[in-house]
């Protein structure tokens, strides 16, 4: 796996140094099983949709959310919307001409509450292993 | 001024970074993209600026949509949002540009990139260059098989050059795309595990290679038929052409025409198919019945039994009423071999044709020395049957060397009955011709110099 930093990519995701077009998630992109983890970008996607919202709001919201470490392009978010859609992570609670409204479902929050832990789990290996005061 | 500007671009279905770069290079030099069709691109001119182009993939899209779906619509706005404006659509592509100085860019997950392109060439893009392989593999294994079995007929014939070599070409391009898109996708889909993107290949070198290439080609077969053809045969040729490119362009028209008339995703599948039979269907039908009818013809290109127009005639041997002779000529030239072929027979609709004596000779001309042999064995083998296992022994046609003095040849071959009868079938070999004759009658040394005399000048 490579290894960079979120703060050498430029807005598009661009590290200048090897010319390459990162993920801007700072991490692994995606689970390799589809779902058994959540990506950055799902989690805030799915953390977005606690309260109804439309798609367009999500794209403003998780960057504000994130301090814009994190941002979702809106053909990532159009196919993550179907995606969870499909997999019964969000509803659609309004259709109001082409604009449309999602709610997180009990089977999401699950899923957020699952990655949550894992993320606590990796959290606390790390503070075993180092120590509280070098995790600060 | 010039406000707008159509070109030829040579960029692969998924090769949305190429395209991406070349559009901003285009948008710098003040042409922005307005639309994509299958045979060009148009721009519109703008002042030059720096824009930023992004193409990305909507799956359910079709050329066949009378425009975007409501779905496809809602996805637009998400782009919207962020800035990307929708330049152009063709197929499943979907072409934004953006005016912001660093705007976000709308994939921002490699392997959901890759996943949305692949079931989008899945769509269209995979399917079409799987029959295009499978049509070069079979036509261009067709045209090699040809030119190692029958280089004689092949190389004689520039129109069935021309389309077994185009058909080659189509063997490269469609085994090109598939080969770099198949190795893009496999380490792009690696790569996106780990959060990077892969930049698209291009193979935009190759495929004007190809396009120069069988260009040059057309050139020569065009030249070679105007100048070593019948004339009659070339403007068919030619008129068979034009109307190839007059049916793409109006396939097209009827696509775009129903789209414009807001016709049905599925009406307009089965209507432009359709016109993809029927149009050729009426094409060649209204070409065929042109050459019949003798639009294409004119005084000069006709043949009617004429012996001045062929070297050796049935009455260079025999005093014989023309009148009861009906001729085959047939004259095939390249710049690599000519073939001519001539059969004289006795009218069937004369009282005593059957008494009237067959003369019949291929004559060809080897025109590259060193493709002589080559033709030669083909024109051996395909008279001489010892080989053939399927033909009982003592019955197979064989060829046994002559002498070749009386026909003023390096080789002559005359046809036998494995079992001793012979035939008046002969294979002469010049220096640069070989003649396959066949006399009704069994010929005598004079008749061997006539051939001589006339047939190697």
């Amino acid at each position: 796996m490579s290894l960079y930093h979120i703060d050498i990519l430029d807005n598009r995701g661009y590290n200048k140094d090897d010319n390459t077009r990162y993920s801007r998630i700072g991490g692994m992109a995606v689970a390799r099983e589809k779902f058994r983890t959540l990506t950055e970008q799902m989690f805030y996607v799915l953390l977005c949709l606690k309260e109804e919202c439309y798609g367009q709001d999500i794209l403003d919201q998780v960057p504000a959310m994130t301090e814009n470490r994190v941002s979702v392009g809106s053909g990532t978010l159009y196919n993550l919307l179907e995606q969870f859609l499909a997999e019964g992570f969000i509803r659609e609670t309004k259709v109001e001409g082409r604009r449309r409204s999602y709610i997180l479902t009990e089977k999401g929050k699950m899923m957020l509450d699952k990655e949550y832990a894992r993320i606590i789990a990796q959290a606390m290996d790390y503070r075993r292993i180092f120590g509280k005061e070098e995790a600060k | 001024m010039k406000t707008k500007k159509r070109r030829l671009e040579y960029y692969s279905f998924y090769n949305h970074t190429g395209i991406e770069q070349h559009l901003t290079e285009m948008a710098k030099k003040g042409w922005l993209l307005e639309s994509i069709s299958n045979l060009y691109w148009t721009y519109r001119k703008i002042e030059p600026q720096d824009i930023h182009f992004c193409v990305t993939y909507y799956p359910r899209a079709s050329d066949f949509d009378p425009g975007p779906s409501e779905d496809q619509q809602t996805f637009h706005d998400l782009c919207a949002h962020t800035g990307w404006q929708l330049a152009s659509t063709w197929h499943q592509m979907q072409v934004f540009y953006n005016e912001k100085e660093s705007p976000i860019p709308l994939d921002t997950d490699p392997i959901m990139e890759v996943d949305t392109l692949h079931r989008a060439c899945k769509k269209n893009f995979l399917p079409s260059y799987y029959l295009l392989l499978a049509l070069g593999v079979l036509m261009g294994g067709y045209f090699l098989a040809e030119i190692y079995f029958s280089p004689v007929t092949l190389l004689s014939n520039s129109s069935q050059m021309l389309s077994g070599f185009a058909y080659l070409c189509l063997l490269v391009i469609s085994l090109t795309e598939l080969c770099t898109y198949f190795s893009w996708h496999r380490k792009a889909k690696k790569a996106a595990e780990d959060g990077i993107f892969v930049d698209t290949p291009s193979t935009k070198l190759i495929q004007q290679t190809v396009v120069i290439v069988l260009l040059f080609a057309a050139a020569i077969w065009l030249l070679n038929l105007f100048t070593l053809s019948n004339r009659l045969l070339a403007w068919i040729a030619v008129a068979m052409l034009l109307s190839m490119f007059v049916i793409i362009f109006a396939v097209n028209w009827i696509k775009h025409g129903l789209r414009k008339l807001k016709a049905s995703r599925g009406l307009n599948r089965v209507l432009t198919l359709a016109a993809c039979f029927i149009l050729p269907t009426v094409m060649m039908g209204g070409i065929t019945y042109a050459t019949l009818s003798g639009i294409f013809s004119n005084e000069n290109q006709t043949v009617p039994f004429d012996d001045s127009v062929i070297p050796l005639s049935i009455t260079d041997f025999y005093d014989v009423d023309k009148q009861k002779y009906i001729e085959q000529n047939r004259n095939n030239e390249t710049f690599v071999l000519g073939q001519r072929v001539v059969h004289m027979f006795g009218d069937w609709n004369v009282e005593d044709f059957h008494e009237l004596p067959d003369l019949q000779y291929t004559i060809t001309t080897v025109k590259i020395p060193f493709i002589y042999e080559w033709c030669k064995d083909q024109m051996y083998w395909d008279l001489d049957e010892s080989d053939d296992k399927d033909i009982p022994v003592g019955h197979r046609l064989v060829l046994k060397e002559q002498d070749p003095t009386p026909w003023g040849a390096n080789d002559v071959y005359r046809l036998y009955q494995e079992e001793g009868w012979y035939m008046n079938w002969y294979l002469l070999c010049y220096e640069d011709r070989i003649i396959d004759i066949r006399f009704d009658w069994e010929p005598t040394k004079d008749d061997m110099a006539i051939v001589n005399q006339k047939l190697n000048p």
